[in-house]
């Protein structure tokens, strides 16, 4: 346990010590969203990889194989590094993604968890296992349009899977929870207004953090399911204008700026439908509050079809 | 807005039974009495057929809705 609140302050300091590095060096980004159109430190997710390392490296006597994981979630923290300063490709980054998740591969159980039991589906899953690596890690940085949001959603989705994990009775609680701490120690420092940016390195973290817990505690199906706001942004961006990263995509909303509410730009071949430009559509106008309102509210919906799913597990 | 709630809500069931039907429709596959096979593949159609669906409702109620719509406009 005690492992577990040094890792806490491990991330809470090192994001600290990032915001503060990042102001001296100039590494900041323009919060558009805000009046006042602020400056705030970008990249501060590097205290979750830091912070999450640390943890894996403290319980690998408790779950063998598990610096593969820690190597994976190593690797995809890097490419979001590096992309926070040397801008890749929209398709770079889900292929090196998919890349940092082999490491992963010879530890991870070959099996999908279905409602129904369990399968061995060993040729399928040399492919998943990389794959829901570069899925998550990409689909959670297309969420964080907005302060507050992939940060709550991650820390919602890691509380889930550690009930779930403790109510089966399933060692790898522990390790969820330890993520969960993690994301909660640096919550704060992106909760709206925000003081930090994610940048693609915290996203990244938390999408391979969720999807390791998922892997190996065998929680798949549920983990996908509460998941579901995440899933859902990521594939309506991808198939309405394929890989294309957002300042690269036309814009979905417009800003007033008088009010500074978001209006929705009419839906034409090559725009993107993100789950915001819905929101906002649907809504007429929205705030970037209003907006964060309707995300935790499908995080909630789908967190109880999730409860549905997780008692067939109990 | 309850129109946003519960189109949110929407999108969200066809999700959920998106998934559903396409982990159920591996599950059977995996199975070795072929008509246990038929309803697995039964059962990735269907899945497949709510991913489109699940697509497609995200553009449509996008597009019935907007700002720059008819329909919100006579709203105002």
């Amino acid at each position: 346990m005690l492992e577990l609140i040094i890792g806490v302050f491990i991330t809470f300091f090192t994001t600290l010590l990032r915001t503060f590095i990042a102001r001296r060096i100039g590494h900041v980004g323009r919060d558009i969203h805000k009046k006042d159109r602020r400056m705030i430190p970008e990249s501060a997710g590097v205290g979750m990889r830091i912070g999450s390392l640390y943890v894996m490296r403290a319980l690998k006597d408790l779950y063998p194989g598990i610096e593969r994981f820690a190597l994976t979630i190593f690797l995809v923290g890097l490419v979001g590094l590096i992309d926070d300063f040397v801008e890749l490709g929209p398709k770079t980054k889900p292929l090196l993604t998919f890349l940092a998740g082999i490491p992963a591969l010879k530890a991870s159980p070959y099996y999908i968890d279905t409602l129904l039991g369990k399968v061995r589906a060993e040729s399928l899953m040399k492919v998943a296992v990389p794959a829901g690596y570069a899925v998550y890690a990409n689909a959670t940085n297309m969420i964080d349009s907005m302060n507050t949001v992939a940060v709550f959603g991650t820390a919602m989705i890691l509380a889930y899977q550690t009930v779930l994990l403790k109510l089966m009775n399933n060692d790898y609680y522990l390790l969820a929870l330890a993520f969960l701490l993690i994301v909660l120690a640096y919550l704060p420092f992106n909760l709206y207004p925000a003081h930090a940016f994610n940048g693609d390195v915290g996203d990244f973290v938390m999408g391979s953090m969720v999807f390791t817990v998922a892997l190996c505690g065998g929680i798949i199906l549920p983990t996908l399911v509460v998941s579901i706001p995440i899933i859902t942004n990521g594939r309506a961006f991808v198939s309405s204008v394929g890989l294309k990263t957002r300042k690269e995509a036309p814009p979905l909303v417009e800003i007033d700026e008088k009010t500074y509410k978001m209006r929705a730009n009419p839906l034409v071949k090559g725009r993107p439908a993100t789950l915001v430009r819905l929101m906002v559509s649907t809504s007429g106008e929205a705030s970037e509050t209003d907006i964060i309102r309707y995300y935790v509210f499908f995080f909630l919906f789908s967190l109880l079809l999730g409860i549905i799913v997780g008692v067939f597990y109990v | 807005m309850r129109r946003t709630y519960a189109i949110l809500a929407i999108i969200g069931l066809i999700g959920f039974f998106t998934i559903l039907a396409l982990t159920t429709g591996l599950y059977y596959i995996a199975m070795h009495d072929v008509k246990e096979r038929a309803l697995g593949i039964a059962f990735i159609l269907l899945g497949i057929l709510l991913l489109v669906a699940w697509e497609r409702s995200i553009k449509y109620f996008g597009s019935r809705f907007s700002y720059f719509s008819y329909r919100y406009r006579r709203s105002l």
